[in-house]
């Protein structure tokens, strides 16, 4: 007996487990459609042994993807969808510029459409760093005024841990008058043996050691003298120890945080 | 932020735990941040850090960008549906969780969602024609012996590969179409002219075959 699903009605009937058996290998190969999906999801959510067949055939689904012979994308594809990205976020930075999002189109033979628009992404990108720049000296100079009236407030980012470890919360602290950056976590995972939390700043992928973490009554501090001018990262290690491991982490990274973080309202923080 | 880079190097040498060693040269660091595990580079990606994006792109760009051109036979679409995926990724970083499955099982079923779509809207300029069933199950790249090989270096990617290649033609077709061309199971019934309750056991007995298959091999999960 084959049900037709497509007019499925949650309140009329409810699937059985031999009508779901029919439906597995279709559930997991993605091959229902939306009706017959929801009705599906609403026998899994209650039925147990359902859900372990589908999860053991889905696991070979899985694999499909490996059997696919091998084909490399074009090297210039990378640099193309980083300077997509990066052209979408300077028009979200400044929307007064009315920047046009680049919406997808499915043409063939689009060579010369692909490359106007890259030069004209390019040219954009260009206009706003110029933008950006000028906005950023002007803004420089307010600062040095302001500097010279009243003190600077101190400059936080936020750090969170992962994996395993994403309870984590903590933040790194810049305090401009006294010059001194200050590192805090907290809800760390204790250390067993000599291991150690080591913090690192990294520029792009260059990891730069700051050294290892103070742990006091479960609270993970370490500060220096400095800012963090050039950094886009902080992270944090856990480290086999005693020593702080050298030019870079030699264990998992616990945390990381951004030093130029997208806040709510599109502004850059940094 | 008055203190430049350098100066900065010079103030961190008082730091507890060892200090601040001078920058390294690349070719001596024995750790890559490029070895932070996926869900590592998701969560730097969720904080908005772009090299995160392009590691994940160094890791799978050639996995999905062989999916996409697996789907379409089109490389100009397979580039547009591999920007696309990234830039999704990017955009929506935030639905993901490591609970529902692997960094690499949502970057592949991204690209399957932007790839059915545009197999869709080809269908429907197409009117809706159906692949003769011989060149389905006679696919190039099930039957060609073994030159893929060379390119593809994975054991596991062989087993599934052999595994496919002992189905049933109607089991591999069935399947087929509903993975790699994004067919429902209605449509693959009313296209072939084949009873959905076939069609539904195809896919079924078609996947629990290469499960058995695969154990054979030591190669299923």
């Amino acid at each position: 007996m084959h049900t037709d699903w497509q007019h499925y009605n949650e309140r009329e009937k409810t699937m059985s487990c031999q009508e779901m058996e029919e439906l597995l290998g279709a559930y997991a190969l993605g091959a229902l459609n939306d009706v017959e999906r929801k009705a599906a999801d609403a026998h899994l959510a209650e039925c147990p042994k359902c859900t372990h067949t589908l999860q053991q055939l889905q696991a070979i689904v899985d694999l499909f993807p490996l059997s696919v012979p091998a084909v490399d994308p074009p090297p210039r594809l990378k640099a193309q969808i980083l300077a997509r990205i990066q052209a979408e976020e300077a028009a979200r930075l400044f929307p007064t510029q009315n920047a046009p999002t680049p919406t997808p189109v499915y043409r063939r033979n689009q060579a010369t459409r692909w490359r106007t628009a890259l030069l004209a992404a390019s040219m954009l990108v260009l206009f706003l760093l110029l933008a950006a720049t000028f906005a950023w000296n002007i803004s420089l100079r307010q600062q040095v005024t302001q500097l010279s009236t009243r003190v600077a407030p101190p400059v936080i980012y936020q750090i969170h841990g992962i994996g395993n470890t994403a309870t984590v919360t903590g933040q790194v602290i810049y305090y401009p008058q006294q010059n001194i950056t200050v590192l805090r976590l907290y809800h760390l995972p204790a250390l067993t043996g000599t291991q150690i939390y080591q913090g690192w700043l990294l520029q792009r992928q260059q990891p730069t050691s700051l050294g290892i973490l103070n742990m006091q009554h479960g609270i993970a501090t370490l500060d220096f003298q400095g800012n963090l001018n050039g950094f886009d990262t902080v992270a944090v290690s856990l480290e086999r120890g005693p020593m702080a491991s050298q030019n870079a982490p030699q264990g998992p990274i616990v945390a990381l945080g951004m030093l130029k973080t997208r806040n709510a309202a599109g502004k850059d923080n940094a | 932020m008055q203190v430049g880079r350098e100066r900065k190097q010079e103030n961190m040498q008082s730091f507890r735990g060892g200090g601040f060693p001078a920058k390294p040269h690349p070719q001596d660091i024995p750790f890559s941040i490029e070895e932070l595990s996926d869900e590592a580079l998701m969560h730097a990606l969720a904080l908005g850090v772009l090299w995160s994006l392009e590691i994940l792109y160094q890791r799978y760009a050639r996995l999905l960008y062989s999916i996409a051109y697996r789907m379409v036979s089109d490389h100009q679409v397979a580039e547009d549906l591999l920007q696309d995926t990234f830039v999704s990724v990017w955009r929506n970083v935030g639905s993901y969780s490591s609970q529902s499955g692997s960094v690499r099982n949502w970057l592949v079923a991204i690209l399957r969602h932007h790839a059915i779509d545009q197999l869709r809207k080809r269908r429907a300029r197409a009117d809706f024609k159906t692949t003769p069933v011989d060149e389905l199950v006679t696919d190039e790249s099930l039957t060609m012996p073994d030159a893929w090989e060379e390119a593809w270096k994975s054991i596991q990617g062989t087993q599934v590969r052999n595994a496919l290649k002992l189905l049933s033609n109607e089991q591999r077709m069935v399947i087929e179409l509903a993975y790699f061309q994004g067919w429902t199971h209605t449509e693959i019934a009313d296209g072939y002219h084949i009873p959905l309750g076939t069609v539904k056991a195809r896919m079924r007995l078609g996947l629990m075959r290469l499960k058995r298959l695969l154990e054979q091999m030591g190669g299923g999960r």
